[in-house]
Formats: structure tokens, C-alpha cells, sequence
């Protein structure tokens, strides 16, 4: 930002006022330094006392309206054509107008207990609303504990349909955001996340947002100076630690997949993330960057306490360098190097992992799971379950830790009315490999069915966590009946969950 | 004598003589100032008018005022001495008139004097006025007004000898009224009226009677001819409004013409100033416009639904009074319009008739979603007032909402699919208990199920068909399912192949269906967005906003219709009902800036329709959790790219082999065109002359299709190219065109009746005439054939062993086509054996050096192979078909042309359209452009 400040005032300084010259630069960056610490409090008294008509002070009014969210006032801010003149002003103008016709007619849910304020593009999505506002606010409180600093209320977050209106918002390339698979941007002093009904099967969307607060935090305790390994291993390390421990937490560990990726050749380097992991060519080369990040954040925490990692941020912020290795070695006595290597070191001490058994069998031309799936769900979707039951257990036999095959078979066994064989099917959660909405949902059921509630409403939390708009998920492992003539379930008695179920059954059957 | 008596004797002796002198020269100057004046008059200005009426006027008021006053002095007898008696003798009358005062003041006062006295003194004082002296006096005075009438009237013979005419028209313009002189005068002699009508009518010139109405196209141009009998007259020719002034022919004459447009009487006048003299006769004329066309629909008015529409055949009619030059089809919805050339016509026909269909899945139909105003519009060729629309009335196509027939075929095809599924289950509640052959009712089941499946392809929703790749596909899994199991074969598992086979390509068939259809729904969430800008913009705001709601409330419809298009469908819809919900938030605000920034947002997430969350199956970035891929890795079924590979290679296979069919043609030609004929030249020619000779007596042409006459005319037509193609020694086009006018002429002699006015005898002596030169002609083209196939036997033995590893290549495919993975539909497969079995005739044919036979072989077997090509599942209905492209066929008839076309299938109504418009262009390109129109009526007929 000091950089983009900078270039600014000089390509606008020559046809500044001479009298605005001496005092806009000091005073816009003030006021872009309290934009980027998020404070726009500050920001807008600082702004209200300059009466400069400096195109660098517009350009900072523009800045801070867009992080307070209004992109139609930033957009007529940049119009002016001294600062469309500029790449950066006119970057910002296209932004601020992509922004505003993606929030336009926006529904906006303000929690001013909570200090968290909703934007929704999908009024469909109001009934998620109060779960993500229970996270926001337990997710925040344990970040601003463990970074020592303070997030400014209301928390801004803007929930998203698309990834193609996430980019409008966020600014981020589309087809990097398609490419990499991006749910969540914490940009422009707000998390934009994409609604978990956008994905197929959903996403752990309660960690991402805790993982982008985690970002907005450290660009607050940085003034945004804190490195991308940086910044992604502590999002990274902040995902989970507001909440209690659930199953597969560290599943796989991220320790693991650094060094045999260190191991293989295949490391993408903590220091070579480029602009951003969201920009990273594949899918698989971001995972393996998260794991770098978090696997040297978590060593690096280890190695020097919390205290250190507080003065980190603290030397970031007042250093006034770019270099976080000068900071590092001020504070560590090591510089990033020095630091990355040591990890290295420490990664290739610890000991191999095993191959991780291969807990599918081979499966047979016959016996091909994809094949068996779809039949399956084809079978079940014209009420056939028995039928359906018959391949789906084959699939799940051949993939027998795949729990969405679980489900789908548990699932076909309880409307065939095979409700004891459908909970053998379902199987514990020692026997999946990772969480599904469904497989919780579904599991929550039956231990209602068993008089489990804490263990069911465990399961059922654990389901809208990460698939809270599936219709199994939602509606407490129960669904429409896909036989004609049969009766639609009732709605779950809890009226958060009973909110979310009436917004799952609004899409038709497939 | 007394004294009155005298007094009266002196003053009758004065008037009878300067009294008469001067009335006479005051009538003369009345004279002089009307003549003068008329003069003056002439000019036609209001001034110079003004001035002539003035003169006259002055002189007239002289003459009244001056008879007043002799009649006032002559009562008074003062008056009278000093009229008669002072000019006579001065001091006389002077000591006369102070006689009278005393008499007077003796009268009033008798202290003045005595009245007796002062009587007396008057009388001797009279007493001593002469008579003779009197009269002298007064003789005089007369002689001074008889010399000014004298030049009075030298001044008026002059005026008049100046011009008489002259002084006539100068009253006429003198007493005008509103700008017109009230007596009409003659200007021309000789009067020649003719009237030219407008070039495009092609009417000849024709005399028009002067006083007599009559009738004329409008632009009709009037040449008004005459010889003026006054020169130095401004003429004009004037309707009293217009007026165009005459000009001299060069030869003594003059000329006016002027261009009807209105009704009305022409007259030739005179123009003085501001004055027109009008001649007495008239010509009065009535123009009769141009009318507009009338074009009638059939059926219309009416209003369709356009989803209930599997084609809209439009007949029109089209007439104009005098020619047509273009005809229309419009589509209008809202503010767009669309507009096609249906046919482009010379401006001399009058009458136009034609059919067109209009699909339901025409562009334009498929992106609107107002309903459409169909008409049909012709164009006159008035270039007088300028070229002028007629317009039928009209049918209203009530589009479907965006999507709705994609959503029917997609719920179509899924409840087919759902049969199929159906019918596996009941196989598998029956697994291990299979008989061996099917049971029957496993066989009905089977059957019902696929009939089941062919209804859903073969319906059309609301215009929108099933694919022909697609198609051809389902049936060929469908031909699998019913036919007898092999030895070994599962028969659950066959279904299930099945199953996964049409599921698959369901699933593809939805999410192009899902992407095209958020397209179209983009332009219509666009129009939201212009309705609200034109409502925010513009002072139209009722219009803009009449605009934002309808296109709103399609927009919502289209979501949901989009909502059912499976799993990208329903994606789509999905975000598509999200944004609409902002749009409506804004709206229902009246924020009609956020309305269109919303709305604008939508569109442009539409028109990239991908799922919402890319390519990728799970968050990976940002979420902290690897990818799940929910166990459904890959696809489960991928007979469908297996049967696009086959599909592909027969569609090459087709290409080659119509390439090797181009070789064997160009060889052949090549062959022919080597052998010598200048030998036969002579011969040729005079067979030619022959030929003609023998037609001469047959007509030319009929005005009735289908009788004896117009066949008759037609054999004459085909045996004149028959002589034509002799001359020039093309045999192949001669003995073609020979055999052709052999069966006309056979027809004609069929058809001949009483009522035809054409002797059968003269039909059948032409036609044995013509059947020696047609036998000379085909033995020639025996013996040319025979020296070519001779000459092109190495090549002909190279083609055959093309075409044999060609016919293996179909063998193999024909295999490939029975396998139930990339089974081909019954008719296809029937098709491509038939083929290869030709193309192995054709191969043998060739090696042995019989070209002709060969050729002749290979094109049946291309027809095959093109009928066996079925498109790949992938393809879009919208798509244009890949089109066989014939080879330019250089054989018998020696000249370029197109063949080898096939007649498309009833059931494939694009290639059939696709066809009708080639048949159609093809024969409206006669080189006799008079005929082309009828030509492709003629084809339009056929095609009905």
C-alpha cells in the first residue's frame, strides 16, 4: 500500500496544488494506514478534518468507502479524471463498479450485539445467517487473544453466491479463483466467502471463515506488512483453534505433507508463494503451500513462544520495512533463511510416514464405484431403493472409507426400511476417512433414534459445518421421499436448523 | 324686357356654349384616364393597380364637382354676373355686382337708401350688358375646352393604338378579385395537351382532351402544348396553387408540363404581377395514386403459442396495382424487429405468391420473450412518392418463456431415462431368477420401455427436437436393449449399460441445454437493466419501467425454467434467483440505479455460464480441507465418446469417399475430353439444324402449367438445348437433353385434348424427328464412352483398390455399429452394410476398367453413406448440419454442376429446410431473370 501510495503521489504530485503538496502526502498516509488497519473510524475523522481536494486524498476516501462496503460512493469518487489518469486509480474504479453491481439490492443483516455485519447476495442464504454470526464472533475472540490485538466492530463479511461475484468484489481473477478452487478472499477489510450451497458437497466453511478473520487480525497487528507465509501459515494455524477438536482435525497433517513434499521435490517453497496461494497453478501445488505454511508457522511458534510471534507483529508494524526477514532477525536472531532452514532440517528428522494404507479396494471393472454410485443414485431417485441399496453396497464395499458412499447406501437402506442394516452401513467415524454432511447428518439420526442427543447434536453441528444447505444436512438426516404418495418428513423441531431446512427443500429434486 | 329675363338670356348664352365645350373635354379625360389606367393596371402590381383606380376616380369626382357648381352659380345671381357678366366686361359686371350689394343692403335697412332707387340704378346698369358680347365672350372660353378635348382624345386613339389588348387585359387585372381577373381571355391557339405516365408503369404517351376529365397515375407528366396568339404574356399552366410557367418549343411554340399529383383543373393563364388572367377552357385531370400493397396471411389474424408450434408455415399473397419489388417476412416483439427478404422482385410483377416456414427454434423467436407480431410486408416500386410498405395482418407468436422447451425435453427425456431405470429394477428384483430365453413379459417390459424412450426423442417441444447425433445414439442403445441376448450376455447388465448410456448423455445434453438457455436468459435480465436505465435516463419513464417489468417477470419465469436443466441448471437458476431477488429488493425501492447495476451483474455472471463454484469439485483454497471428490471419479459411462469416435470416423469415411468419387469423375472426364470428335462435327451440326426444324411448329410457350400446350412447349425447350449441346459436341448434355424432350413431348401428346389447341399430330411427327437425331446422338456417346473407359483404365484400376480399402473401412464401421457400446440405430446400420456392399461392387467394377458402372456404383454407395451418418451426440440442434459437400460432377453432362445430393428424410426438417432453400436458390438462378420467379414458385410447389 505505501508503495501504491507512493507511485500515486507521484504521478499526481505534478499537478497538485503547490499549498496541498507539503501536507497531503503526511496526512494521506495516516489515513491510508488507518484504512489498512482497518480503522475507519479514524480514517473518516482524519478525512473529515482535511479539507485537501489532493487526488490522493480521494483516492483514500475511495479506499475507505469500499471497506466499509459502499462501492457505489467509491465509484463515483474514481470517476474523476485525475485519478482514472492513474493504473492505480483506474484499477480501483473498476473494482468499486464490479463491487457494486455485485451488492447491489444486497439484503444486509447488521448483528450490532455481535459486532458482525452480513452482507447476503442470496436472500435464500438468511437462514445460515445466525451460524456464521456464532462463528464469527468465537473465532474472534480467540484470534484477537492469540495475535494481541484488537478486531474493530462490526466485523464486515459479504456472502457470496459465485466465485464469479466473489471476484467482482474481491478483485481477485476469476479464472485464478476457478482454478485453485478459492471459497474465501479477506480483502478490502472484509471476508467475502462464497455460500456453501455454491459447491458441491459444500466446504468446511466455519474454518475458512475463521481462517480469513485470522487474516483481516494480522493485517490489523501488521498494517498489513506481514509476508503471505506469514499470513497464511497463522490463518492457517487459526482455523481451528476457536473451536473445540472434531474428527480428521489435521487430517492429513500438515507436517507430514511438507516433508514428503520437501522429500519428493514437489515443495513449493515458504518464501516463493508468489502474490498469493489463490494464484498457485493447481489445486494440489495451494494445498501443499498451506501445509509448508502451517508446518513452519507451527515450528516456528514452537521455537520462540507466542511473545515472540506478538513482537513479530509489533516490530512489523512500526519497522517501516517491506523485509519481514530484518524483522525476523531482530527479533529471532535468524533471518528467514536461516529460519526455513531449520525447519527443513527439522521436517526430514522426523520420521517417514508409513504408505497410507490403501483402505479402498481395487475395484473391478464390475464392480467400478462411479458406476455403481450412479446407478445407485439413479435408482434411489425413482424410489427404487432396495435396488439402489444392491449397487450402492457394492460401491461402498469397494470404497469402504468413502463416507458419502456410506451415506448414499445408508441412506437407501433407511427408506427401504432397513434401518438396523443402514446404521451397520453407516459405520463409525473411525471408518471414514474424511467428515460429510451427510454421513453426520445421517449419523446424528441415528443417535437420536438412540437417545444419543449430545452425540446427535455433535453430529448434526458437524454436518452444517461443512454442508449446512444439503437437504440431508439441513433437515436432520431426513429427506423427501422420492416415491410418490409418501409423506414429507417434518422439519427439525430446533428453529435455527428448521429455518435452514425450509432454505434447503426451496431447489427442486435432481 | 325685365331684368330677370334678361339675366336669364345672358347666362343660357354663356352655358350653352362654354357649358357643353367643357363637359365634352371632361369626357374626354374620363376616357384618357381609363385608358391610361388600364395601362397602369397591366403591371398587376397592388400599387400600380391602386394608381389606375385612382386616376380614374379623380377625373370622375372632376366632372361631378364641377357640373355641382355651375348649377350653384347659375341659381345665384351674384353668382351669375360674376360667372357671365365679369369675364364678359369687367367694370360692368364689377359696378353690377355693387348694385346688387346695394339693393340687398336697401332690402335690410330702409335708413340705407331707398330700395326703389337703388332697383333702378341696378336695371340701367344691366341694361347696358350686350348680349352679342356675351356670347362672344363665352364662344371664346368654349374654343380653350375644345382644344384640351381635342388632345384628349389624340391621347386616347393613341393609348389604344399602343395595343388594345392591352387596355382589355389591363381592366381585367384592373377589377381582379383575390388575385384573379374576373374575365377569362384566350392565350393559346392550337391547344395539345398529351400525357406521359411514370417510366415504371412502361405505358405509352396519350392525348388529353381539354375540357374533358380525365384520369392519370399519379406522376403522370402533362404536356401542355400551344401557339400563344399575344406575345410578350408571362403564361403559366396552374392548378390555382402550383403553377409552371410555358416555355418556347424552338419552333413558334410553347410548352408547359407538369406532374400530376393531385386531383384537379389545370388552366392556362396570363400572369401580371400579382394577377392571373385565366384562359375560359380548362383541363381537368384526376390523378390516381399509387396504392399501397395489399398482402394477405394466410390465417392471420391469430395468435399461437409458440411451444405448441412445431412450424409456422406463412402463405402469402401479395398484390399491387402496379408492381412489386420486394416481400418481407417481419417479426417484431417489443422494440426489436427482424426483418428477411423473402424474394426480390423486377417491379413489374403484380402479384406475388409464396410459402415460408419459420421455425419455433428460429434465433430471433428463441431470444424473445414478448410476444411476436409475424407479417408479412411488400414493397411497390413508387418512385413518384417513394416505395410504400403493405403489411398483412398479423400473427402473434406467444413465446415460450426462455427455456421452457429445453425444461419439457430435459423432463421428457429424464422420465424416459426414469423407464429405463424402471425396468432395471424390475430386472433386479428378478436377478438369479432369469430365464433363458426372456421371459415375454420381460420382453414387453423391455419393449414398453423403449418406446417409451423413442416417444421422448422423437416429440418436439415447443419446436426444440432431439439432436440427430443424440438421437441416433439412444436408438442404437435402444436397438441393444430389445435385441436377442448373445450366448453368456447379462441381460441386467446390458440394461444397465443402457441406463448409464442415456443417463450420460442426458447429463451432457442438460448442461449445454443450462448454458445456452443462461445465455438467452442474459439478454432478457439485460433489458431489465435497460428498462431501468431508460426509466432513470430518459423522460420516458412509464416505458422504461413498463420495459424493467415485463422483462423482470420473464426473467423470474426463465430461473425457473433454468432451475430443472440438472445439475448446472439448477446451479444457474439458483444464482439466477438470487440476483433477481436483488433486482426486485431495488426495485420494489424505486431504486432504479442498484435495479440496473443488480440486473447487470446477472446478466454478465449468465453469459458465463459456468458453475458457480469453476471447475473445481470442493474448496481447496482459503477452506483448509482438501478436495473431496464424493466418490464419483470419472464418468460411468463413456459409450457415448465411443460412439462420437464412430460417429466421426463414418463422417470421414463419407468425405473420403466422395473425394474418391471426385477422382474416378475427373479421370472419367479427363478421358473424354481426350477422345477426338472434329470428325463428327459437320454431322453434329447439321442435326442439329435438324432438331430445330423439327420443333419449329410446336408452341413457344403456354400460360397453363399442366396442359398439353405448356409441355409441348416445354419438349420444344430441351430439344432446342439438345440441338445447342450438339453443335458444340456435347454428347452427354445433347442425348440428356434429348431424352428429356422425348418425354415431355410424350407427355404433351398424352395431355393433348380438344380443348388445347394443339394437333397431336404435329407432337408426334416432332417426336420421331427427334428419335433418329437421339439415336445418332447416343450411339456417338457409346462410341465416345468406350474410347474414354479405354484410355482411363489405369486409372480406374487405381480407384478400384481405393474403394475396396474404402469398403473395408465400412465393413469395419458397420462392425463397430453392432456393438452395444456404439450401436448404431437400425436404419444407419442398414444403410452403412448396404454401402460397403456397394462400395466392394464398385471396386470390382473399377479394377475391371468399367468406369461408368463404377462411378455409377459408388455414388449410390455415397447416398448410403451419407444416410448413414448420424452426427455426434454433442452436436447442437441449433448447429447447421454438416452438410455433404457433392463433388463438382464433370461426367455426361460435361459442365459444373452439383450432384450426388440426397433428398433429406421426412423426419430431419432441418436438412429438409436446408434443401427446400437449395432447391429453391438454386432454380431461382435461371439466367431467363423474367422466369425466375415462376420457376421458384414452381419449387416452392414441389416442396409442398
Amino acid at each position: 500500500m505505501r508503495k501504491l501510495l507512493a507511485a500515486l503521489a507521484i504521478a499526481l504530485g505534478v499537478t497538485l496544488p503547490l499549498g496541498s503538496r507539503a501536507q497531503a502526502p503526511s496526512r494521506a498516509q495516516a489515513i491510508a494506514d488507518a484504512v489498512t488497519e482497518l480503522d475507519v473510524e479514524r480514517a473518516k475523522t482524519l478525512l473529515e478534518k482535511t479539507d485537501s481536494a489532493s487526488p490522493t486524498i480521494a483516492f483514500e476516501r475511495a479506499r475507505l468507502a469500499i471497506y466499509l462496503g459502499d462501492c457505489d460512493t467509491a465509484a463515483a469518487i474514481l470517476s474523476s479524471a485525475e485519478l482514472t489518469a492513474t493504473p492505480e486509480g483506474a484499477g480501483l474504479l473498476e473494482l468499486s463498479k464490479s463491487c457494486a453491481r455485485a451488492t447491489a439490492g444486497a439484503l444486509v443483516h447488521d448483528d450490532r450485539d455481535a459486532g458482525v455485519l452480513i452482507r447476503l447476495q442470496d436472500e435464500a442464504d438468511r437462514a445460515l445467517v445466525p451460524f456464521i454470526v456464532d462463528v464469527a464472533v468465537r473465532a474472534r475472540k480467540q484470534i484477537e487473544t492469540d495475535l494481541g490485538t484488537q478486531l474493530p466492530r462490526p466485523l464486515r463479511m459479504d456472502l457470496v453466491r459465485d466465485l464469479f461475484t466473489l471476484s467482482a468484489i474481491s478483485g481477485l481473477p476469476v479464472t485464478a479463483a476457478e482454478t485453485t478452487g478459492t471459497v474465501a478472499v479477506a480483502r478490502w477489510g472484509r471476508v467475502t466467502m462464497i455460500s456453501p450451497r455454491a459447491t458441491h458437497l459444500g466446504y468446511p466453511w466455519e474454518d475458512t471463515l475463521a481462517h480469513e478473520i485470522a487474516h483481516l487480525a494480522l493485517s490489523r497487528a501488521t498494517r498489513d506488512r506481514a509476508p503471505l507465509w506469514l499470513q497464511e501459515g497463522i490463518a492457517k494455524r487459526e482455523e481451528t483453534r476457536w473451536r473445540e477438536p472434531r474428527p480428521l482435525d489435521g487430517t492429513p497433517s500438515a507436517d507430514v505433507v511438507a516433508r514428503t513434499a520437501l522429500a519428493s521435490g514437489r515443495s513449493v517453497g515458504v518464501d516463493k508463494l508468489g502474490p498469493s496461494i489463490a494464484m498457485l497453478p493447481t489445486p494440489d501445488a495451494a494445498a501443499t503451500a498451506f501445509s509448508e505454511v502451517t508446518s513452519f508457522v507451527a515450528y516456528w511458534i514452537r521455537e520462540n513462544g507466542v511473545s515472540a510471534l506478538h513482537l513479530f507483529f509489533t516490530d512489523l508494524k512500526g519497522s517501516g520495512t517491506e523485509d519481514a526477514s530484518v524483522v525476523l532477525r531482530s527479533v529471532t536472531g535468524y533471518d528467514l533463511a536461516g529460519w526455513i532452514s531449520r525447519w527443513q532440517r527439522w521436517l526430514l528428522e522426523q520420521p517417514a510416514s508409513p504408505p497410507s494404507p490403501s483402505r479402498a479396494a481395487s475395484a473391478t471393472r464390475g464392480d467400478d464405484p462411479a458406476r455403481r454410485v450412479r446407478l445407485g443414485d439413479l435408482l434411489f431417485s425413482r424410489g427404487h431403493s432396495a435396488a439402489a441399496v444392491r449397487e450402492l453396497s457394492a460401491a461402498s464395499q469397494a470404497l469402504e472409507t468413502e463416507p458419502s458412499l456410506r451415506f448414499r447406501w445408508a441412506r437407501a437402506l433407511c427408506d427401504a426400511g432397513r434401518v438396523p442394516e443402514a446404521r451397520e452401513a453407516l459405520g463409525g467415524q473411525k471408518d471414514v476417512r474424511s467428515v460429510h454432511g451427510g454421513w453426520q447428518a445421517l449419523s446424528g439420526r441415528f443417535r437420536t433414534q438412540a437417545g444419543d442427543s449430545p452425540g446427535a447434536d455433535t453430529a448434526f453441528r458437524l454436518g452444517i459445518a461443512v454442508d449446512p444447505l444439503s437437504e440431508e444436512v439441513a433437515c436432520e438426516g431426513q429427506w423427501r421421499p422420492r416415491r410418490p404418495g409418501v409423506e414429507v418428513p417434518a422439519l427439525p423441531a430446533d428453529p435455527r436448523r428448521r429455518d435452514l431446512c425450509e432454505s434447503a427443500r426451496l431447489l427442486p429434486l435432481d | 324686357m325685365a331684368v330677370t329675363e334678361l339675366i336669364h338670356r345672358l347666362a343660357t348664352a354663356w352655358r350653352s356654349r362654354v357649358g357643353t365645350a367643357a363637359r365634352q373635354a371632361l369626357l374626354t379625360a374620363l376616357v384618357l384616364a381609363i385608358v391610361g389606367g388600364a395601362h397602369l393596371a397591366r403591371v398587376g402590381t397592388p400599387l400600380s393597380r391602386a394608381a389606375a383606380a385612382g386616376l380614374v376616380a379623380m377625373v370622375a369626382v372632376a366632372m361631378v364637382v364641377r357640373g355641382l357648381r355651375d348649377r350653384r352659380t347659375f341659381l345665384d345671381l351674384r353668382g351669375t354676373l360674376q360667372a357671365v357678366l365679369v369675364p364678359t366686361n369687367r367694370d360692368l359686371g364689377e359696378r353690377a355686382l355693387r348694385a346688387v350689394g346695394l339693393l340687398d343692403r336697401t332690402a335690410r335697412d330702409e335708413s340705407s337708401g331707398s330700395r326703389s332707387l337703388a332697383q333702378l340704378h341696378f336695371e340701367r346698369l344691366l341694361a347696358r350688358a350686350s348680349l352679342a358680347e356675351v356670347e362672344r365672350a363665352a364662344t371664346r372660353r368654349a374654343r380653350r375646352w375644345q382644344a384640351a378635348m381635342v388632345v384628349g382624345l389624340v391621347a386616347v386613339v393613341g393609348a389604344f393604338a399602343v395595343g388594345p389588348m392591352r387596355v382589355i387585359e389591363g381592366l381585367d387585372v384592373l377589377f381582379a378579385w383575390k388575385g384573379r381577373a374576373p374575365m377569362p381571355l384566350a392565350w393559346l391557339d392550337y391547344l395539345k395537351v398529351t400525357a406521359e405516365p411514370p417510366a415504371y408503369l412502361k405505358l405509352q404517351e396519350r392525348f388529353v382532351y381539354p375540357g374533358l376529365e380525365s384520369r392519370h397515375a399519379a406522376g403522370t407528366l402533362l404536356s401542355v402544348r400551344g401557339v400563344p396568339r399575344r406575345d410578350g404574356r408571362r403564361l403559366v399552366l396552374t392548378d390555382g396553387t402550383l403553377e409552371v410557367p410555358f416555355v418556347s418549343d424552338g419552333s413558334g411554340a410553347v410548352v408547359a408540363r407538369w406532374t400530376i399529383a393531385a386531383t384537379g383543373e389545370l388552366r392556362v393563364a396570363a400572369r401580371f404581377g400579382k394577377v392571373l388572367v385565366y384562359e375560359l377552357e380548362t383541363i381537368p385531370v384526376k390523378a390516381v395514386p399509387d396504392e399501397t400493397p395489399e398482402v394477405t396471411l394466410a390465417g392471420a389474424p391469430k395468435t399461437l403459442k409458440l411451444a405448441e408450434v412445431e412450424k409456422l408455415e406463412l402463405t402469402y399473397e401479395a398484390g399491387d396495382d402496379h408492381g412489386l419489388r420486394q416481400v418481407d417476412l417481419v417479426m417484431r416483439a417489443g422494440d426489436r424487429e427482424d426483418r428477411r427478404v423473402l424474394s426480390r422482385l423486377d417491379g413489374e410483377s403484380t402479384f406475388e405468391r409464396g410459402s415460408h416456414v419459420l421455425s419455433p427454434r428460429d434465433p430471433f423467436l428463441r431470444r424473445m420473450y414478448l410476444p411476436v407480431q409475424v407479417t408479412v410486408e411488400a414493397r411497390d416500386n413508387d418512385p413518384i412518392t417513394g416505395p410504400k410498405w403493405g403489411k398483412s395482418a398479423a400473427i402473434t407468436l406467444v413465446p415460450p418463456v426462455v427455456g421452457e422447451p429445453e425444461a419439457a425435453r430435459y423432463a421428457a427425456l429424464a422420465e424416459a431415462r426414469g423407464t429405463l431405470i424402471d425396468f432395471l429394477a424390475w430386472q433386479m428384483e428378478r436377478d438369479g431368477r432369469e430365464t433363458d430365453p426372456p421371459s415375454r413379459d420381460e420382453l414387453d417390459r423391455a419393449r414398453r420401455a423403449g418406446e417409451a424412450v423413442k416417444k421422448a426423442i422423437d416429440k418436439s417441444y415447443g419446436g426444440l427436437t432431439v439432436p440427430a447425433g443424440l438421437r441416433a445414439f439412444v436408438l442404437g442403445q435402444l436397438r441393444v436393449l430389445e435385441r436377442a441376448p448373445r450366448p453368456g450376455e447379462s441381460r441386467l447388465r446390458r440394461t444397465e449399460d443402457v441406463v448409464l448410456s442415456l443417463d450420460s448423455v442426458l447429463r451432457a445434453l442438460s448442461t449445454r441445454d443450462a448454458q445456452s438457455v443462461a445465455k438467452r436468459l442474459a439478454d432478457v435480465v439485460d433489458e431489465v437493466a435497460n428498462g431501468a436505465k431508460q426509466a432513470r435516463e430518459t423522460e420516458q419513464k412509464a416505458v422504461g419501467l413498463a420495459r424493467l417489468d415485463t422483462a423482470l417477470a420473464a426473467s423470474s419465469d426463465g430461473a425457473e425454467r433454468l432451475l430443472v436443466l440438472g445439475p448446472l441448471g439448477r446451479d444457474l437458476g439458483s444464482v439466477a434467483r438470487a440476483d433477481l431477488g436483488r433486482v426486485k429488493r431495488a426495485r420494489a425501492a424505486d431504486d432504479l440505479t442498484h435495479t440496473e447495476l443488480a440486473a447487470r451483474h446477472l446478466a454478465a455472471r449468465l453469459r458465463r455460464p459456468n458453475p458457480s463454484f469453476g471447475s473445481a469439485q470442493r474448496g481447496g483454497v482459503e477452506s483448509g480441507a482438501p478436495g473431496q471428490n464424493g466418490g464419483s471419479t470419472g464418468e460411468p459411462s463413456d459409450s457415448s465418446d465411443r460412439f462420437d469416435e464412430l460417429a466421426a470416423e463414418l463422417e470421414k469415411l463419407a468425405a473420403d469417399h466422395a473425394d474418391e468419387i471426385g477422382r474416378v469423375e475427373q479421370a472419367l472426364a479427363e478421358a473424354e475430353a481426350g477422345v477426338d470428335l472434329e470428325s463428327v462435327r459437320d454431322e453434329a451440326k447439321q442435326r442439329a439444324d435438324a432438331v430445330r426444324r423439327a420443333l419449329a411448329d410446336l408452341p413457344q410457350f403456354s400460360h397453363t402449367p399442366g396442359s398439353a400446350r405448356s409441355s409441348a412447349a416445354l419438349g420444344r425447350e430441351h430439344g432446342t438445348a439438345m440441338a445447342e449441346s450438339l453443335e458444340r459436341l456435347s454428347l452427354g448434355d445433347a442425348v440428356q437433353s434429348g431424352r428429356d424432350a422425348m418425354n415431355a413431348l410424350e407427355e404433351a401428346k398424352k395431355r393433348a385434348g380438344a380443348s388445347d389447341l394443339i394437333d397431336p399430330r404435329e407432337i408426334e411427327s416432332a417426336k420421331r424427328a427427334l428419335a433418329v437425331q437421339l439415336g445418332w446422338a447416343e450411339n456417338q456417346l457409346s462410341e465416345l464412352k468406350k474410347n474414354a473407359q479405354a484410355k482411363s483404365r489405369s486409372a480406374t484400376s487405381t480407384a478400384g483398390e481405393h474403394e475396396h480399402e474404402l469398403s473395408r473401412r465400412a465393413g469395419n464401421l458397420a462392425s463397430r455399429g453392432k456393438s452395444s457400446d456404439t450401436a448404431l440405430p437400425d436404419e444407419a446400420l442398414e444403410s452403412l452394410e448396404k454401402a460397403e456392399g456397394l462400395m466392394r461392387e464398385a471396386a470390382r467394377e473399377l479394377t475391371d476398367g468399367k468406369g461408368d458402372r463404377g462411378l455409377e456404383l459408388q455414388r449410390q454407395a455415397q447416398r448410403l453413406l451419407e444416410q448413414a451418418t448420424t452426427g455426434q451426440t454433442g452436436d447442437d440442434e441449433e448447429q447447421p448440419a454438416k452438410e455433404p459437400q457433392p463433388k463438382e460432377a464433370r461426367g455426361d453432362r460435361g459442365k459444373a454442376m452439383k450432384t450426388g445430393g440426397e433428398v433429406p428424410r421426412e423426419q430431419d426438417k432441418k436438412n429438409a429446410e436446408a434443401f427446400r432453400r437449395r432447391v429453391v436458390e438454386g432454380l431461382g438462378q435461371s439466367k431467363d431473370g423474367r422466369l425466375s420467379p415462376a420457376v421458384k414458385r414452381y419449387a416452392e410447389g414441389l416442396l409442398r
